[in-house]
């Protein structure tokens, strides 16, 4: 576990440099934007999410072109806890973006409604459940092909989740949407219990099948 | 492929004295086709890989230290390279597999825990006696200093075999000899050994105790560097005076308006006649001429 | 022990340094008993390869003028006249070989040859 922890840190080592205060706070700016204009923590939430997704996909990129593949197995370390440390490194980016993105979500709110939107955290909840499944999606294809030749099939996956969420506002209209998400979020506040039950099954089952792909895949490759 | 199994293997366990052997080491690709190969070094020394571009060099470097599949098997100190402890390796290419913003004292930082022995005070003495400045970003160093830097990282790490890829191409003279120096203090220790690739050959004559060279994917020789030299003998003269049977025995004839040079092993030489000019060849002719030779099959 | 090392002289690089090593021995700069450097330590110091200095030192023990100990390291070992005077002549029969051929080819003969090599040895110093 030890070496999968110290791989998760050479990660974030390795994308460090591209997150610079300056690329922060332009997120931080859109998600401020988008928040006030769509009115609602959840797309601050998407903001920050994609942002941990494109990041997730940096250190694949990076690989590409240096191929620090090559300088992993010179360290020692064997496929396996590379794909583990590099999905520990995925998830807790995500988490990351999405903590950012609450604390900015919250601000806007307070600012807005000067109150703290209850329903925040299981939005936090979902949206990270969300994109984790978005990248679980992204992940096995990136082992197998690198960044350069995964590249449509990782915006694959954003983009058929990504859409919806954008689109659907405007087509089923505002009003309407939002007096469907508080009869969905009023049910799972009533049965919170099944549906955090439901959501572990889903993204362990997932993520673990992604995890055997993405092993299998960098298994057979020769960098 | 079965993957690493990470409690390593350390050649401490084994008796071998030999600090790698390659046997019948293959991998296939669409357009090149490598080995079946094999060679080996004993420990304690330096062996130059030589060859021309494409022979494939780098596709056995990568396969030794099991960055690519293969066929066959390669031991490092006695241990199958698919469980043997790259603490043991320093891997030197020719360019350092370090992301370009870090500074090398950020490097120090990220590939420290990777490894169980890893001694500060020899990188910071090294990197004081290389020149080279913590501060420095790995992007902005020559090539040279990229190649000490490596090698700084393999000695702090206690590698005792270092594997180099074309380490001294696009260095000059002063900075070859710096790298060839640092070889052989390397080797000074006996447990320690080298294999460096290059199509320098100049490089090799007081550097490699043994030679290996490669064309097209076979192994043309691989021995002591004296045995290689002492092997052939070049030969130039009048092709008039030589008979078809004589020009047979020839590595790499060639033949111009002036005369003809090539190579012959040693024991031919009393089959050609007296007249023609016989000389010890420099490591260079014979890697011309061997080439040369191979191209006519 | 000075070794100056030749590149250009066509001498294989092993043999001038098994040559020096040895004059050193017959001219007494190099005294009996007297503790050579380590193959790999002279390897470092004339930047050369180790497979080198392991030959000269090979070479030296097989004629007798040194002796490796285990652990130790390789010593002066007391001269072998015989052993000396044998090695000499090895030496001046190939020498001495190759000049019979050169004065055959050129029909030069014995006296002539023997006339000359007097005059030489007068000649040459000590």
């Amino acid at each position: 576990m030890n070496k999968v922890l110290v791989f998760a840190r050479l990660d974030f080592s390795t994308i460090r440099v591209y997150l610079t205060v300056r690329t922060v706070l332009v997120f931080a700016a859109i998600a401020v934007v988008f928040g006030v204009t769509l009115g609602s923590t959840a797309s601050q939430l998407g903001i920050f999410a994609a942002f941990g997704l494109i990041f997730s996909a940096y250190p694949f990129a990076i690989s590409d072109k240096i191929n620090l593949d090559m300088l992993y197995v010179t360290l020692g370390l064997s496929r396996r806890t590379v794909v583990r440390g590099r999905y520990v490194f995925g998830e807790l980016i995500i988490l990351a973006g999405l903590l950012i993105g609450y604390l900015a979500g919250t601000v806007v709110e307070v600012i807005r409604n000067k109150q703290i939107d209850p329903m925040g955290l299981v939005g936090l909840l979902l949206v990270f459940v969300l994109s984790s499944l978005i990248q679980a999606c992204q992940f096995p294809i990136q082992f197998k092909a690198g960044y350069a030749k995964a590249q449509l099939w990782t915006w694959l996956p954003l983009a058929v989740v990504g859409i919806p969420v954008v689109a659907l506002p405007p087509l089923v209209g505002g009003e309407r949407l939002a007096g469907m998400m508080t009869d969905v979020g009023a049910w799972m506040a009533g049965n919170l219990g099944l549906v955090i039950a439901a959501l572990i099954l889903i993204w362990g089952g997932v993520v673990l099948g992604s995890y055997a792909l993405s092993v299998r895949f960098y298994l057979r490759r020769d960098f | 492929m079965t993957d690493r199994i990470e409690q390593a293997v350390t050649p401490e366990t084994t008796n071998s004295t030999f600090a790698f052997e390659l046997r019948d080491v293959t991998k296939s690709y669409d357009s090149f086709k490598l080995g079946p190969i094999s060679f080996a070094l004993p420990s304690g020394y330096v062996m130059g890989f030589i060859g021309p571009n494409g022979a494939g060099k780098t596709t056995t470097l990568k396969a030794m230290i099991n960055v690519i599949h293969h066929g066959g098997q390669v031991m490092i100190g006695g241990v199958d390279n698919q469980i043997a402890s790259m603490e043991e390796i320093g891997v030197v290419m020719d360019t350092p597999i370090y992301v370009g913003e870090w500074t090398i004292n950020q490097l120090r930082g990220i590939l420290k825990p990777f490894y169980a022995h890893w001694d500060d005070t020899v990188f910071t003495a090294r990197l004081r006696g290389f020149g080279l400045d913590l501060d420095k970003r790995v992007k902005d160093l020559s090539r040279g200093m990229g190649v000490k830097l490596q090698i700084a990282v393999a000695l702090s790490h206690h590698a005792k075999l270092l594997i180099l890829d074309e380490p001294t191409s696009g260095l000059d003279p002063i900075a070859r000899e710096e790298v060839g120096d640092l070889l052989r203090q390397f080797v000074g220790d006996e447990r320690h050994s080298v294999l460096f690739s290059t199509h320098i050959t100049s490089d090799l004559e007081r550097v490699a105790d043994y030679i290996t060279f490669i064309l097209a994917g076979r192994i043309a020789f691989s021995g002591a560097t004296s045995d290689l030299l002492e092997k052939y003998v070049r030969v130039a003269g009048d092709p008039s005076a030589l008979t078809s049977d004589q020009k047979r025995l020839i590595v790499g004839y060639s033949s111009h308006p002036a005369g003809f040079d090539g190579l012959v092993e040693a024991g031919n030489r009393n089959l050609l006649p007296a007249a023609v000019l016989a000389e010890k060849p420099s490591l260079d002719d014979i890697v011309i001429y061997l080439n040369k030779g191979a191209h006519h099959e | 022990m000075k070794i100056v090392i030749s590149n250009r002289s066509g001498v294989a690089i092993y043999e001038q340094i098994r040559e020096q090593i040895k004059t050193a021995i017959l001219d007494g700069d190099l005294r009996v008993d007297e503790a050579l450097p380590s193959i790999r330590a002279l390897a470092r110091d004339l930047k050369v390869s180790v497979i080198t200095t392991t030959r000269a030192y090979a070479e030296l023990e097989s004629e007798g003028f040194i002796a490796t100990m285990p652990g130790k390291g390789c010593f002066v070992l007391p001269r072998n006249e015989e052993l000396a005077k044998e090695n000499a002549f090895s030496q001046i029969e190939t020498a001495l070989g190759e000049a019979i051929s050169i004065a055959k080819r050129n029909g030069i003969d014995q006296d002539d040859l023997k006339t000359r090599i007097t005059f030489l040895w007068e000649d040459t110093d000590d």
